[in-house]
């Protein structure tokens, strides 16, 4: 494990209490970080493939810690009280549009992105750290 | 009849009732407005009917301000005027282009679209398109669909892409086969002369690149010479009044602008190839016609925000190209390509949360360019005072002051630009449609260097305004204060919005001929 990652890290165990308390509520098994799969680099120069996108959002700090929370938040009550039979996938989508309605984006590098998916990203980039 | 001046007499003095100085796209709709009646015409061109050097060297200037084209090569000098290079896209003025904003300082102008409508109308066959509206919703077929927005904050609009695009070629035999009119080829304009208490035109007196020299008298005159001669034909005629003609409260010359696009701002990355994408990003054809779509912000959404208006644009774009557009931010070759698939795999891992969804986008189309789109956009420009034309100390051969153009484009513009592609941006991600990747930011430079160019729409210089305090022209296009004196074509616009202004030229024309012929029939 090399400095930077060590770094990060740190970062972690004090960031998303929220959402690791409602970690077990996503829904479905198929929900464990190995089902992720790789995570993706992002904006990265070439040959700086190891460049994760979450650590790349987690490093450019587009989202402070509260912020991340709340989404987070968000996230999980969502997936708590959906209704019944609705996929997640579907209501990550709807999170997102509502992002973009409401103006709740971030800019990462000129990309207009929604703070839903760039905190789920951050939070895969933890969890798979 | 067509009479070449060059071999007309020496000093000659030519009668008429009307007499049109220009035949561009102004020029030869207003001649043809008049032909065939009781009304004596002179069609007045410089050139003939193709391209001569050194009648085409008389536009020449310079340019001081905002990044522009050579002035003796964005317009053209000979019969057809810049027709003979226009692209043929025709799209009226929006409701509010027409409007007094109060966040836009020295906009509106003194006539509504609703007083333009006929005009409008009548112009389609002109073009020879036909009565089809500009709204896109109704040319919606089978097919073709526009794309979506459910917040009702970004708009579709449209053009027609007209056949009959070049005036001089399209016009010359009707023109020169009608008993009333004669047009004189090879006549350059050089000074508009006046009573003595300026309200009154009494002669223009024209010059021959051969040496030859003669006098038109008029009942009426009407300036069709384009959006920067306009102004120099009246600033260089001061005879009578040193600062110019009807330049009496300085604003000859002024509120001058184009259009600007910007070619690379930005770029769309889809899910998946969007078939109702495909009508935007190039002309399509729709019913027999031609036509173009592109986004706008709603009106609304202006009026809240307090913004110019941006007519957003997509073109797919290989991303090669994009990447080594040297006017672009420098990036690394593979760079859209990594994007490309690294929001695939945003997606993917969303996806992931369950077993993969044959609804949900699964894929950003890894390399492929039919999902990628460079994003452009023309924008309009603030009208200002100081944005303007005026003579320098150079000369051309008839010893006629040349002009130095000093364009302005400023802040505001930006902020307008980038606030519009920020709402287009969110309302892509808002419908599902995919992600905006935005390269203007706050800390770019301005001008932007992205791909950007003037869009050959020379507007303003003798703008349109109920009062000669702020206007040269009044809502006929009568220039104030100047009882037979009138102005055709885009150097009337008193604001500019984003429309190609071919068709709104023509319309004004159309408006004005009728107007004139009220006046000569009494």
């Amino acid at each position: 494990m090399d400095r930077r990652r060590r770094k990060i890290l740190c970062g972690v165990i004090t960031l998303p209490g929220t959402a690791l308390a409602f970690s077990a509520a996503d829904k479905g098994s198929d929900l464990a970080v190995s089902k992720w799969g790789s995570l993706p680099d992002y904006l990265g120069k070439e040959n700086e493939s190891s460049v994760l996108m979450g650590k790349k959002y987690y490093e450019s700090k587009v989202l402070s810690q509260c912020e991340f929370q709340e989404v987070l938040s968000n996230y999980y009550r969502s997936i708590q009280y959906c209704q019944p039979g609705e996929r997640t996938v579907n209501i990550v989508d709807r999170l997102v549009r509502d992002d973009f309605r409401g103006n709740v984006v971030v800019n990462i590098d000129g990309w207009v992105l929604s703070k839903t998916e760039v905190a789920l990203c951050i939070r895969n980039f933890l969890q798979s750290a | 009849m067509l009479i070449d001046s060059g071999d007309i007499p020496y000093d000659s003095v030519i009668n008429t009732d009307v007499c049109i100085v220009g035949a561009g796209a102004a020029g030869i709709t207003l001649a043809r407005q008049f032909a065939n009646t009781n009304i004596r015409v002179c069609l007045m061109e410089s050139g003939g009917f193709n391209l001569e050097l050194p009648t085409q060297n008389l536009y020449k200037g310079s340019n001081v301000g905002w990044p522009y084209w050579p002035l003796d090569s964005s317009r053209i000098r000979f019969f057809g005027g810049t027709t003979n290079h226009w692209g043929g896209n025709c799209i009226p003025l929006n409701d509010d282009d027409f409007e007094q904003r109060d966040w836009i300082s020295d906009s509106g102008w003194p006539i509504s679209k609703t007083d333009l409508e006929p005009y409008y109308r009548a112009a389609q066959p002109v073009f020879g398109l036909g009565q089809e509206g500009y709204d896109p919703v109704e040319w919606q077929s089978d097919s073709m669909k526009l794309l979506e927005f459910s917040d009702d904050l970004i708009t579709s609009n449209m053009f027609q892409g007209c056949e009959a695009k070049r005036f001089g070629a399209v016009y010359r035999a009707e023109l020169l086969a009608s008993s009333n009119l004669d047009t004189y080829l090879h006549a350059n304009a050089i000074d508009i002369q006046s009573s003595e208490n300026g309200k009154e035109i009494v002669r223009i007196k024209f010059a021959c690149l051969n040496g030859n020299r003669f006098t038109v008298n008029a009942k009426t005159y009407l300036l069709a010479l384009g959006g920067l001669e306009n102004s120099r034909l009246l600033l260089a005629s001061n005879g009578v009044q040193p600062k110019g003609l009807a330049n009496g409260n300085d604003l000859v010359g002024r509120y001058f602008s184009d259009h600007y696009y910007f070619a690379r701002l930005g770029l769309m990355v889809v899910p998946e190839a969007n078939p109702n994408l495909n009508y935007y990003h190039k002309k399509i054809r729709v019913s027999g016609r031609e036509i173009g779509l592109h986004f706008e912000l709603a009106s609304a959404v202006k009026k809240k925000k307090k913004l110019l208006s941006t007519r957003i644009h997509i073109s797919k774009v290989p991303w090669r190209a994009y990447s080594h557009d040297p006017g672009k931010p420098a990036i690394n070759r593979d760079f859209g390509e990594k994007v490309a698939s690294k929001l695939n795999s945003v997606w993917q891992s969303l996806s992931g949360l369950e077993k993969p969804n044959k609804n949900r986008p699964e894929s950003y189309g890894e390399l492929s360019s039919a999902n990628l789109y460079s994003i452009g956009a023309w924008i309009e420009v603030n009208p200002r005072k100081d944005s303007r034309v005026y003579l320098n100390d150079d000369k051309d051969v008839f010893g006629m002051p040349r002009i130095t153009l000093d364009w302005i484009i400023a802040n505001n513009e930006k902020r307008s630009l980038m606030t519009s592609l920020n709402y287009f941006a969110r309302q892509v991600g808002a419908n599902g449609i995919g992600r905006v990747r935005l390269d203007l930011d706050e800390q770019s430079p301005w001008p932007w260097q992205g791909g950007g160019e003037p869009g050959l729409h020379q507007m303003g210089g003798t703008r349109m305004n109920d009062s000669a305090l702020k206007g040269v022209v009044d809502k006929h296009c009568k220039v104030h204060g100047i009882a037979n004196l009138y102005i055709a074509g885009s150097s009337v616009f008193p604001t500019f919005g984003t429309a190609n202004p071919t068709l709104t030229i023509v319309a004004l024309a159309l408006r004005l001929a009728d107007h004139v012929k009220e006046i000569q029939s009494g």
